[in-house]
C-alpha cells in the first residue's frame, strides 16, 4: 500500500465535475490530473470514494515510475469518457478483451516496458488495458518455439536435461 | 531486464489464454516456473478458457450435461488440438473419429433467442474433414461403426455429384449402399427388424448410413423437381441440422414431448421395383446388380403427428437408460402428396432411448385396415434434431415374406423429418 500524504484541497480547482488528482511516483515526480480521466482504474475510484467519506483529499502514492505513470496516463486520457465493458464494475466481465487497434500501437513497445505497464495497470486494475497488454504478450509468443520463448519472454531453461526430454504434453505436434 | 515472471501469475494466465494451445505447450517447457504455471494451476481457468476460446462449443451446455459438471479441460482440448494432427499428418484414426464424433455429440443445442448461431463445434468438424483426406478413404473401407456414424451424420453433404456424372467414389457408396438396403438378409427378427444391433440394443450405423446414402442419391436425381422444402434438412444444411432442438418449433414443444412428436413432419420413402428385390435376393446379391443407370422410386408422406401418452409407472422408469426421457406413445395420421391419395392412414407408435443413448422411433402404420407395416428407425444426431429419423419401413406381417419368418417380405429405407407447419402448404409438383 502507497502511504498517503495530505495535501492542502484548496491547491486542487475544481473545473465542473472533473476535480484534480495528484498523483506520485515511484520517483517522486508529483502529477496532477484530472479524476475523471483516472476513474477507469478501480484502484483510484475506491481511493477517490475514501476521499469523499472522509472529506479529505491525498495524494496517491504510486509504486512505479513517471515514465510507467505517464504512459498509463496516455492510455487513460485516450479513452477518456469512452465506455470500455471491461471496466464497467457492474457488468458480468466479458469472456474475451476485444482487439482495439489504437492499443496495438500504443503497446508496440520493448519487453520490458509492456511487463511495467502490465503491472502498473494491474496494480491500478484498469482491466481493459490489462487485457491488452496480455494480448500483446500473446501476440509476442505466437508460433514460435520454446528456445524464442526463453530469448523474448527472458526466461532462463532450468529444467535438468531428463526433464527436458519428457514431454508432458502432447499438444506440440 | 525483467522477466515475464515479474506478472502476477494471474495476468501471465491471462496473456496465455490468448495463445493457441500449441504456443502454451511449447511455453510450458521454457522453464519450471512456466511448467508449474500451465499443469499445477489449482483452478481450470487456463485450459477452460483455452478451450473456449479455441473456439469450441461450451460443453457444459451441451443436451444432457449439467452446468456443475466438471470437465478436464486440458484433456478434452488436448485430444482434440492432436485429432487435427492427426487428420493433417496420419495417426491413429480411431483417436481423430473419436474426437469428431464427440465434437458433434456436444454441439451446442439451438435455444430460444439464439436459433441462428452456428456451432464452433461443427464448424471445427467441417473444416477438418474438408481440408483433410479423412473421408477419402474408398467406399469399400469399413474401418468401424465409427466412420459410418459419422457418414450418416454428414449424409454425402460434403461430396457433391449427381447420378452417372457423380465423381467413382459417390457412385460406389451408392451401389455399396444399395446393396445392403436391398438384401433382406439385413432385415432381422432379432434387431426388431430396424438398423440396430442384436436386441436392438445399440444402432447399426453401416445399416444407417447406406439408408442416407440411398435416399440422398436418389433425391439429387430429382434435382429441383424435387423441391428444398420437402428435402432432408440434412441434406440441405448439412451437419448443422444434427444439433439438438434444430427441428422446427421444437423449442416450444410441450414440457412431456421431450423428443419434439408433435406436429407436421414429412417422409420420404424409397423402393426398388418388387420383382427386381426379388431377383436381387434370388441371385446371389450380385455386386453389379444395381448399375449407376438404376432407378428407384421416391413417394413423399406428410403425418401429422401428437402425444398420447408418457409413461410414468415409476417401476418401468427405474430400468430405464435415462429416466428424464420416459417412452412416449403416438398417434396420428399420414397421407401421401399425390392426387389419387385422398385418405389419410392412422399412425401409431412409441419413441424411447435405447441401451445405447440413442433415440429409436417405432411406428406402425394402416392401410386399407388389414394391410400392416412398422416402421424402426433412428434419430440422427441430437434429440428434436432437423435431421430426423431414419430406418426401415419392412411388410408388419413379417412371417409372410419368409417361411421361416426371419426376414420381412418387403422392406423399404425411409426418412422421416419434422416440417414447418407452413410447409405442406408449399406446392408440390405434379
Amino acid at each position: 500500500m502507497p502511504t498517503i500524504v495530505s495535501v492542502d484541497d484548496s491547491t486542487v480547482p475544481g473545473e465542473g465535475s472533473s476535480r484534480l488528482l495528484l498523483l506520485v511516483s515511484s520517483d517522486n515526480k508529483h502529477i496532477v490530473v484530472e479524476e475523471d480521466i483516472m476513474s477507469r482504474s478501480r484502484f483510484i475510484s475506491k481511493q477517490v470514494e475514501g476521499f469523499e467519506a472522509t472529506s479529505q483529499r491525498h495524494a496517491i502514492l504510486l509504486p512505479f515510475s513517471s515514465f510507467v505513470l505517464n504512459k498509463v496516463i496516455e492510455y487513460c486520457s485516450h479513452y477518456r469518457g469512452y465506455y470500455l465493458l471491461e471496466d464497467d464494475p457492474d457488468a458480468a466481465p466479458p469472456g474475451r478483451s476485444p482487439v482495439r487497434e489504437w492499443d496495438q500501437e500504443f503497446l508496440d513497445v520493448d519487453r520490458n516496458m509492456l511487463l511495467r505497464i502490465i503491472k502498473a495497470a494491474h496494480y491500478l486494475e484498469i482491466k481493459s488495458l490489462v487485457g491488452s497488454c496480455a494480448r500483446a504478450i500473446a501476440d509476442m509468443i505466437r508460433g514460435k518455439t520454446t528456445e524464442e520463448m526463453r530469448e523474448i519472454l527472458g526466461v532462463e531453461n532450468d529444467f535438468t536435461p531428463e526433464e527436458e526430454h519428457s514431454p508432458s504434453s502432447k499438444c506440440t505436434g | 531486464m525483467s522477466s515475464f515472471f515479474v506478472m502476477p501469475s494471474e495476468v501471465a494466465e491471462h496473456s496465455l489464454t490468448f495463445c493457441h494451445p500449441r504456443d502454451v505447450a511449447a511455453f510450458s517447457q521454457t522453464c519450471r516456473r512456466a511448467h508449474a504455471l500451465i499443469y499445477k494451476a489449482t483452478d481450470q481457468y487456463l485450459w477452460r478458457s483455452l478451450f473456449l476460446r479455441y473456439p469450441f462449443d461450451d460443453p457444459r451446455k451441451a443436451v444432457g450435461a449439467s452446468p456443475t459438471s466438471e470437465f478436464d479441460w486440458s484433456g478434452k482440448l488436448k485430444r482434440r488440438v492432436f485429432a487435427e494432427t492427426i487428420a493433417r499428418q496420419g495417426g491413429d484414426r480411431h483417436e481423430l473419429l473419436d474426437a469428431l464424433l464427440e465434437c458433434i455429440e456436444e454441439a451446442a443445442p439451438l435455444s430460444l433467442g439464439r436459433e441462428h448461431e452456428h456451432s464452433h463445434n461443427i464448424s471445427w468438424v467441417e473444416e477438418i474433414l474438408i481440408e483433410s483426406d479423412t473421408l477419402a478413404l474408398e467406399p469399400e473401407f469399413t474401418e468401424s461403426e465409427k466412420l459410418a456414424r459419422l457418414r450418416a451424420h454428414l449424409a454425402l453433404s460434403l461430396e457433391p455429384g449427381v447420378g452417372t456424372a457423380a465423381p467413382e467414389r459417390v457412385k460406389a457408396f451408392r451401389r455399396i449402399s444399395r446393396i445392403f438396403v436391398y438384401d433382406l438378409r439385413n432385415y432381422l427378427a432379432e434387431c426388431q427388424w430396424g438398423p440396430f444391433t442384436a436386441r436392438a440394443e445399440g444402432v447399426y450405423w453401416a445399416h444407417v448410413n447406406a439408408i442416407v446414402n440411398v435416399i440422398t442419391m436418389n433425391l439429387r436425381d430429382f434435382g429441383i423437381q424435387w423441391p428444398r422444402d420437402f428435402k432432408p434438412p440434412l441434406s440441405v444444411y448439412g451437419l448443422q441440422a444434427t444439433r439438438a432442438y434444430s427441428a422446427p418449433d421444437t423449442l416450444k414443444r410441450s414440457p412431456l414431448d421431450w423428443a419434439g412428436v408433435e406436429g407436421y413432419w414429412m417422409r420420404i420413402v424409397c423402393f426398388c421395383d418388387y420383382r427386381d428385390l426379388i431377383r436381387f435376393n434370388a441371385s446371389g446379391w450380385r455386386a453389379g446388380f444395381f448399375d449407376d443407370e438404376y432407378e428407384e422410386a421416391s413417394r413423399l408422406l406428410r403425418l401429422n403427428l401428437r402425444l398420447v401418452s408418457v409413461e410414468t409407472d415409476p417401476e418401468v422408469l427405474a430400468k430405464l437408460p435415462d429416466p428424464t426421457r420416459p417412452p412416449i406413445t403416438f398417434g396420428g395420421t399420414m397421407r401421401g402428396f399425390n392426387a389419387e391419395e385422398q385418405l389419410d392412414r392412422a399412425v401409431r407408435g412409441t419413441v424411447r432411448v435405447m441401451p445405447d443413448g440413442n433415440i429409436r422411433w417405432s411406428f406402425t402404420s394402416i392401410y386399407d385396415s388389414h394391410d400392416q407395416w412398422s416402421s424402426e428407425g433412428v434419430q440422427i444426431g441430437g434429440v428434436c434434431s432437423a435431421a430426423g429419423v431414419v430406418g426401415a419401413w419392412t411388410g408388419a406381417y413379417h412371417e409372410h415374406g419368409d417361411p421361416a419368418g426371419k426376414h420381412p417380405c418387403r422392406y423399404r429405407p425411409f426418412w422421416l423429418f419434422k416440417a414447418n407447419e407452413a410447409t405442406p402448404k408449399a406446392s408440390w409438383p405434379e
